[in-house]
């Protein structure tokens, strides 16, 4: 590997840029936390290397684009893998989308968006890969975002299960990420949901379990 | 120059506090011990605030040495809360405004969303990313598109409550809470035993863990291959960590470099010494979490009442009443 | 052979592309480095490295080059004076092209199969970085 640049530094890892033998890659390195007490600070960090990797290649065996990896290091915590090109986030074409365009155009042009993450989803949960921690930063658009070519990646918090629950959860979790980033967003996690639910024949229990959850955070016990 | 006095007691304590001008004259507070073991229930709770609001305030004021002509506002909590306790408490706020002729001012919770710009104002804190958390309470608030957003929260049960639920099964005493014997408990605890450790995205949910734990304890504590040290260190370094992570992921997402801790739990000081060490591997600043940030005092709520005050608002009699939501 | 030279022969339709065994090679040299390696030397790990499951006897049988094979991929390791090179060239009977060419050899039938390539996820990725990731991959999961 060449040497490396920062990048970017999240809560629990540092992103850098390189190449792995000729090839662009990103250096994902998580770093210990010192808050944390060492035996449970390491074994979090080896699970969510294993569950991003495990996550990166399952996802791709079942049709959803995800980075290729290159190398996993579990010693230095790090996993080097492609770097998707010409790309941005969901999350920046969105905010780019709502600038440029008044509300109505933009919900239309936003439309198609929406129905692509929404069978994207169907086909993780359909193959129970829950992402566990689903934004629209953990989304790309490779080249024209018009031609929707969606990558998935920060699989760290995935796991796998059949539950409806935890898919509810999954969805709950984007649908709170998209109202609290993107302002007049609820008719494009509307049309997630609508398009998730065609693309999944057995989504009922999961949208059932979505609404369940939703409650939930509204009546909780005061008393401790 | 304003003095405040403010009642709270919404939950099992019972507290009254005075302000003058942003500095704590007097905040006692008596808890409603129940059995080891044992929850609290309302109408006890109610009865145990109606029984001691005199003598602690008797002893707010003597201890802020102020007589209740000095004071300028009286505060209460409205809610959210058990109904009975903030009733009783609310009566008593009520008839000493009237008895003293001083102006009443009521309000939700300070920390509720709607209401968390005070938390602002009284720390001096710019864009600060809140943790909140509490027996009934677990959120990570921030300022994101020009108002305060729940980031994350508990999706099942809030930290305060699995950590009272947690030192039901060992028994601890509720004297002076569960919670506060849990942190000195813990302090003696070596052994760290893996925990479910659940984060989802920006929320965190503690049921898994709590039915694990449940479940477990009696028989690691039995044999002996654990104590209830290790157990209490064991579940504190997970749930805050737990905690931290969501609180550090917000901080991350709206790219604030001020973190501040509300709420009862927030007096843990296991739970402040991680939280410094995430600010300070951040660059960000933790403010300083003292008694007038944890909700369940009097204090509090007359500082945030104090605030109100100054910026003219009082509640007229006829609307000060309680919600329970 | 034993001895004469230390390198690892490997069976041309199964390599798609010299990156692919780039892969297998950092992965083999990373193993012995951290002294983690699940064959005896770090040419047999390369072979080891480059099947996509961990049974190794049928790894070497399936990614060496076998008798009756007429071309063959040759990796060598740390040979900058050329001294292992020049040893394989005597030795080998044969033409030497560009390790590029490789893909002109490759049984991309074979590839499919063996790596559990299946046509839904050919569909959003290319042979190769499906094969790599596999590669990379294996010690936390396999197909």
């Amino acid at each position: 590997m060449s040497s490396k640049t920062l990048i970017k530094q999240g809560a629990e890892a540092k992103l850098y840029s390189a190449t792995f033998h000729g090839r662009p890659c990103i250096v994902k390195e998580r770093f210990k936390k010192s808050y944390r007490h060492p035996s449970l600070d390491q074994s979090l960090t080896n699970q969510r290397i294993k569950s991003e990797v495990r996550a990166l290649l399952r996802s791709r065996m079942n049709g959803v684009r995800t980075p290729t990896v290159y190398f996993v290091d579990l010693e230095t915590s790090q996993i080097c893998m492609e770097e998707i090109r010409d790309s941005v986030t969901v999350r920046d074409y969105i905010m780019s989308v709502q600038k440029s365009q008044s509300l109505e155009d933009s919900i239309v042009q936003l439309k198609p968006l929406g129905r692509k993450i929404g069978e994207t989803l169907a086909v993780l949960h359909q193959n129970n890969i829950v992402h566990g921690d689903l934004t629209t930063s953990n989304m790309l658009l490779q080249s024209d975002p018009m031609n929707l070519n969606l990558v998935m990646i920060d699989f760290g918090l995935s796991h796998f299960e059949n539950l409806a629950e935890d898919k509810g959860v999954d969805l709950y979790v984007l649908e709170r990420a998209i109202l609290s980033t993107h302002p007049n967003s609820d008719e494009f996690f509307s049309e997630i949901l609508d398009s998730y639910t065609q693309s999944n024949p057995g989504s009922a229990d999961v949208i059932a379990k979505l609404d369940e959850v939703r409650m939930r955070g509204r009546k909780r016990t005061m008393v401790g | 120059m304003v003095i405040a006095i403010g009642f709270e007691g919404s939950a099992n304590k019972l507290g009254i506090g005075i302000i003058k001008d942003g500095e704590v004259l007097s905040n006692p507070r008596h808890t409603y011990i129940t059995p080891p073991g044992q929850g609290f229930l309302p109408r006890d709770t109610a009865k145990h605030h109606q029984k001691h609001a005199l003598d602690i305030l008797r002893k707010a004021l003597d201890e802020a040495k102020v007589t209740p002509s000095d004071i300028d506002v009286v505060c209460y909590t409205k809610g959210p809360g058990m109904g009975a306790p903030l009733v009783s408490t609310a009566l008593v706020a009520r008839t000493v405004a009237q008895l003293w002729r001083k102006p009443i001012i009521g309000f939700l919770n300070p920390y509720q969303p709607s209401d968390i710009e005070m938390g602002r104002l009284i720390t001096g804190a710019d864009n600060p990313t809140v943790l909140y958390v509490s027996g009934g309470n677990t959120q990570v608030i921030a300022y994101s598109q020009r108002r305060y957003r729940i980031f994350g929260e508990t999706i099942d049960i809030a930290v305060g409550n699995c950590l009272d639920r947690f030192a039901r099964v060992l028994k601890l005493s509720n004297d002076p809470s569960p919670g506060y014997n849990i942190e000195q408990l813990a302090k003696n605890g070596k052994k760290f035993l893996e925990l479910p450790y659940t984060v989802k995205g920006m929320d965190v949910s503690f049921s898994g863990l709590l039915s694990y734990i449940e479940e477990k304890a009696p028989e690691l504590v039995e044999k002996g291959e654990y104590t209830p040290e290790d157990l209490c260190f064991s579940l504190q370094e997970t749930v805050f960590a737990m905690l931290i992570e969501i609180t550090e992921r917000a901080m991350a997402h709206c790219g604030s470099q001020e973190v501040l801790i509300v709420g009862g739990v927030g007096c843990n000081k296991r739970l402040q010494e991680m939280m410094g060490k995430m600010a300070e591997e951040r660059g960000a600043k933790l403010y300083a979490t003292d008694e007038r940030f944890c909700i369940d005092n009097g204090a509090m709520i007359a500082q945030a009442g104090w605030e109100m005050y100054k910026s003219g608002q009082t509640t007229p009699l006829k609307d000060t009443f309680c919600t329970q939501r | 052979m034993k001895g004469l030279f230390e390198a690892t022969l490997l069976k041309t339709s199964l390599i798609l592309d010299p990156f692919q065994v780039i892969v297998a090679v950092n992965k083999a040299v990373h193993q012995q480095k951290i002294n983690k390696m699940m064959t005896k030397t770090v040419h047999s790990e390369i072979l080891f490295s480059l099947s996509p499951r961990k049974n190794i006897s049928n790894a070497f049988k399936t990614f060496g080059m076998g008798d009756k094979d007429t071309s063959v991929f040759v990796a060598i390791l740390n040979d900058h004076d050329k001294s292992t090179m020049s040893v394989i060239q005597n030795l080998i009977k044969g033409r030497q092209v560009d390790p590029y060419q490789v893909s002109e050899l490759t049984n991309l039938q074979s590839i499919k199969e063996v790596y559990n390539l299946s046509e839904t996820e050919l569909s959003v990725s290319n042979t190769l970085d499906a094969v790599v990731s596999r590669i990379a991959s294996k010690d936390i999961v396999q197909v």
